[in-house]
């Protein structure tokens, strides 16, 4: 799915850019869209705000989500996705640097598909991205549109 | 049977009777046949508190006893007699109903239900088709006569006199029955000589084996358990322990017969073990043939005479004593034979009061009375009925109080051919009147010392007395100055309730208990008019009574209590400051929380992004530029990326310790040597090291929570492997040590060790020992440990030296 694009969620410019790069170095090509918080995010998704117009019919192969965000949280945008009906069978990973139990239950009574914690070492780092972009990009298979 | 003479005519006189059913020192009972009491004579009223109206027609005698040992005699009764037994007034009578007569020893419950031993004598009352018509129960106080047992069996006269007495036969035998000693008395009853018996027989052999064979049956019936019908049967009981009077036929050299009462007793070395037994014999023949003669007259009187309760002494018309019965013989020691037709009663009794009561009666009647037995029977006489108190003196020398009886014995010409003297131990009514005396003079005392208020009145609400804190708090100076009526006191003094609503008279306690109620810890507040002072009385009381259930007046206590009431009030001030504390505390604690979790959360989350952002950036920076850094450049950003790597670490330890802190306790029983292979397991699999030995001690278990023990046991052997990693014998054990049962666990190894002088920083966060590059690690283990062990309450120290290993111990 090349042509789709990954949605990454992030508000801290270094992640973003180490995240973008661990992802050249794996190889993925899709291209990334970032919404710096998760107001931008919804807006995106749903085709409002500075994103009004976009054809909602074409929704991101993959969301990478983290948590702790400007305007409105993670936990937040993971409800509203999982609430609307063009948006609600979309792979969403969360990663984030919070290992707190809260965080993890929260996440996974939200619906998403997956948590990760972001490793400080970037080696490890890039290996999580890589196996993240062949599991979700290449072996599974995403629901119809 | 010289002794005869003068009984018949007593008998015929029927004065026995007379003396008896007035006297006031036994209780004489008759019922119908169905036990409802008939009769019930001044004896009767005295020991047991009824008045004859209270019970005739009313109660049976069973009311009167204490209703356990009337269901034990019935149950004994039932066994018996093979038959079923009522536990009531068939079991006080049914022996009486069967054979002519029985007496025993019960206990009696008075009206107030104090209670004493009693001897009871049941004889059958027969009209003359000898059916039954009802029972008459004759019954003394046996206090004194428990007493005097007691006193004799020490002064060890009775076995001495009868041993040496030609009237008893005394015969000892070894363990297994054989005669050992056969005194004269026993020669002369049963005409053997002690060498025709001696080691030849045993008293079994003397005996009548028809009975020998009853006797053995009724006793394996009674003890449940079986008894030859030989010597066995004979001391069987005094071999239990029991002490054993029996009647058996003894029979003569010569085949002839008599009936004997046997005392037996077992002899017992120092070792408390059977070395032989003491059979004592007397011949009942003359009780027999005079029990038969008394029988005839009424059965009334053999239960007296047979009495030990009482002392029966008849005399003739001089004082020479004529009969001495067996009640006689247990109060003052003496034998029958030691006195008959030698001494007079006035021999056995103090001579002063002889002197001194002849004194007071020769003033009394206007007559010189001598001063000797004249004196004991001068006014019955004359034919006045006289009851008197006097000191009886014993064998021994030692005296006692009697209540003595006195009766003339008249012939058919109303010539006075004796007397009659029935004597009773009063010594336990003595003690008892003295009891009293001292009861009530303590009482009083401890009325008057009482730190309690107490006051009586009538039951017109007027004041008697006051004790000495009753004056102090109301302010009396005497107990003349208080003593007026309740209704006055309204002038005195203001009382009200704990609620401040103030009180009329009537509703004072006292008033309250004047009409019948019983108080406790009623608050009250008072104050004297006129005075400054109001105090806070707890106020209790209620109407005394006496033995027949009439008030007699009211009892008013209290106390002060207002320095309490103070003190509790300050107490409950207190306790709502201390609960509004707690509240806002608890607030604070939870505010502090709140902020300790969100302070986590941005531990977790916010300082480790700069960290990735380090390391990630470095690496880029390695990737991008390789050709353009010197060796030294790559190793500058590898340190880089290494320190930041190593502050994530710290960052996820640190989080770690927190929240075991936070993290829920959750007690169970855990298998710890089980949880240390596992650890041990998980270690071997991340880094191979073959040479390493580990030895765990089986079956140890502690009550903890699993999770936190295994993060502390993981932490204890990862450190112990660790430290060992560079001997190449490297040992580590797990075991329990002896210094606290059960609880003292321990991580052993046999590694570098530490100086302990360092012993103190080993459990402090980030506090390091080793140099990094030798041992690396976070100085967060031992922290981690210290906070699981104080979770549990329980303690950790270690033990170690320079290249000596160390020892961790801790309890859970």
């Amino acid at each position: 799915m090349p042509d789709k694009v990954i949605l990454l969620v992030e508000d801290n410019p270094d992640d973003e850019k180490l995240t973008v790069r661990a992802l050249k170095k794996n190889n993925i090509a899709n291209d990334v869209v970032v919404a710096c918080d998760g107001v931008e995010a919804l807006d995106y998704l749903f085709g409002t705000g500075a994103h009004a117009g976009r054809d909602t019919n074409v929704q991101p192969a993959l969301v990478l989500l983290d948590l702790k965000l400007p305007r409105m949280d993670g936990q937040e945008v993971l409800r509203r996705i999982r609430a609307d009906d063009r948006t609600k069978r979309l792979p969403i990973v969360i990663l984030t640097s919070s290992k707190e139990e809260q965080d993890l239950m929260n996440g996974y009574n939200g619906g998403v598909n997956s948590y990760i914690r972001k490793p400080v070492d970037f080696t490890q780092f890039t290996e999580v991205v890589r196996q993240l972009g062949l599991y979700w990009l290449v072996l599974n298979e995403a629901a119809p549109a | 049977m010289s002794v005869l003479l003068p009984q018949e005519a007593l008998l015929k006189a029927g004065v026995l009777q007379g003396a008896i059913f007035n006297s006031a020192t036994f209780s004489i009972i008759a019922t119908d046949a169905k036990g409802v009491i008939q009769l019930f004579n001044v004896g009767a009223e005295r020991m047991l508190g009824y008045t004859a109206a209270e019970v005739i027609n009313k109660i049976t005698p069973a009311a009167l006893h204490d209703p356990q040992e009337v269901i034990e005699r019935a149950a004994a009764l039932s066994l018996e007699y093979g038959e079923s037994i009522a536990p009531g007034f068939e079991a006080l009578v049914f022996r009486a109903s069967r054979t002519i007569e029985d007496i025993y020893e019960l206990t009696k419950v008075r009206k107030d239900r104090s209670r004493f031993p009693a001897v009871v004598s049941v004889t059958a009352l027969r009209d003359e088709h000898d059916a039954i018509i009802g029972y008459l129960l004759i019954g003394t106080d046996n206090t004194a006569r428990k007493r005097a047992e007691a006193a004799l069996l020490k002064a060890g006269a009775l076995q001495s006199a009868i041993f040496n007495s030609a009237n008893f036969s005394s015969i000892a035998t070894d363990a297994k029955g054989v005669i050992q000693i056969f005194n004269v008395g026993a020669e002369r009853m049963l005409g053997y000589a002690a060498a025709d018996v001696m080691n030849r027989l045993t008293p079994a052999d003397i005996s009548d084996p028809q009975e020998v064979i009853a006797r053995a049956e009724a006793l394996s019936l009674e003890l449940r358990t079986p008894i030859t019908p030989g010597f066995e049967a004979l001391v069987f009981k005094a071999s239990r322990g029991i002490e054993d009077i029996y009647e058996l036929t003894y029979i003569r050299k010569d085949g002839s017969r008599f009936p004997a009462v046997v005392s037996v007793t077992a002899l017992r070395d120092g070792q408390n073990g059977i070395i032989g037994y003491l059979l004592i014999g007397t011949d009942n023949t003359a009780r027999k043939r005079a029990e038969a003669a008394l029988l005839k007259a009424g059965a009334l009187q053999s239960a007296i005479f047979n009495s030990a309760n009482f002392s029966s002494i008849a005399t003739d018309a001089k004082g020479v004593i004529q009969i001495f019965n067996v009640g006689a013989e247990r109060m003052l020691g003496y034998a029958a034979a030691d006195v008959m037709n030698r001494i007079t009663p006035a021999d056995i009794s103090d001579p002063q009061e002889v002197i001194a009561r002849a004194t007071a009666l020769s003033l009394e009647l206007g007559t010189p009375i001598a001063p000797g037995f004249e004196a004991l029977v001068f006014k019955a006489s004359r034919g006045i009925e006289d009851i008197y108190e006097l000191t009886y003196v014993r064998k021994d020398g030692s005296r006692f109080p009697a209540v003595v009886s006195v009766t003339a014995l008249r012939d058919a010409q109303d010539t006075i051919i004796g007397y009659l003297l029935i004597g009773t131990d009063n010594t336990a009514r003595k003690q008892a009147d003295e009891a009293l005396r001292t009861s009530e003079a303590q009482l009083h005392a401890v009325v008057e010392n009482l730190s309690e208020a107490v006051v009586v009145s009538d039951l017109n609400g007027e004041l008697l007395h006051f004790n000495r804190a009753a004056l102090e708090m109301l302010g009396y100076g005497s107990v003349d100055e208080g003593r007026r009526p309740l209704c006055e006191l309204v002038d005195t003094f203001e009382l009200s309730g704990a609620d401040g609503a103030g009180w009329a008279v009537d509703q004072w306690p006292l008033a309250r208990i004047l009409r019948g109620e019983t108080l406790r810890d009623v608050e009250g507040r008072m104050r004297r008019i006129g005075a400054e002072w109001q105090r806070v009385f707890s106020f209790g009381g209620t109407l005394a009574h006496d033995a027949g259930g009439r008030a007699l007046m009211a009892v008013l206590t209290f106390r002060d209590i207002t320095e309490r009431k103070v003190a509790a009030e300050a107490l409950c001030q207190l306790n709502s400051d201390l609960e509004q504390r707690v509240v806002e505390r608890t607030a604070q604690l939870q505010t502090a929380n709140n902020e300790l979790e969100a302070f986590s959360y941005s531990v977790s989350h916010d300082l480790r992004s700069p960290l990735r952002s380090l390391d990630g950036f470095s690496q880029a920076l390695m990737e991008d530029c390789a050709d353009k850094l010197g060796a030294e450049d790559l190793d500058n950003l590898q340190r880089i990326r290494g320190a930041s790597q190593r502050m994530g670490r710290l960052i996820d330890d640190l989080l770690n310790l927190s929240r075991l802190t936070r993290v829920e306790m959750n007690r169970q029983p855990v298998d710890m040597s089980k949880l240390a292979r596992e650890v041990v397991a998980d270690l071997r699999a991340g880094e191979p090291r073959p040479d390493a030995t580990f030895s765990i001690t089986e079956g140890l278990v502690a009550e903890a929570d699993p999770h936190l023990v295994r993060i502390a046991l993981t932490n204890l052997f990862t450190n112990a492997w660790k430290f060992t990693a560079k001997r190449p014998d490297a040992r580590i054990e797990f075991g329990c040590g002896g210094e606290e049962a059960g609880g003292d666990f321990f991580v052993r190894d046999n590694g570098v060790g530490f100086d302990m002088a360092h012993a103190s920083k080993l459990f402090g966060a980030f506090q390091r020992l080793h140099a990094m590059k030798d041992f690396p690690g976070t100085g967060i283990g031992l922290a981690t440990v210290q906070r699981i062990v104080h979770r549990h309450g329980g303690r950790i120290w270690a033990e170690s030296a320079v290249d000596a290993g160390a020892t961790f111990h801790f309890t859970l």
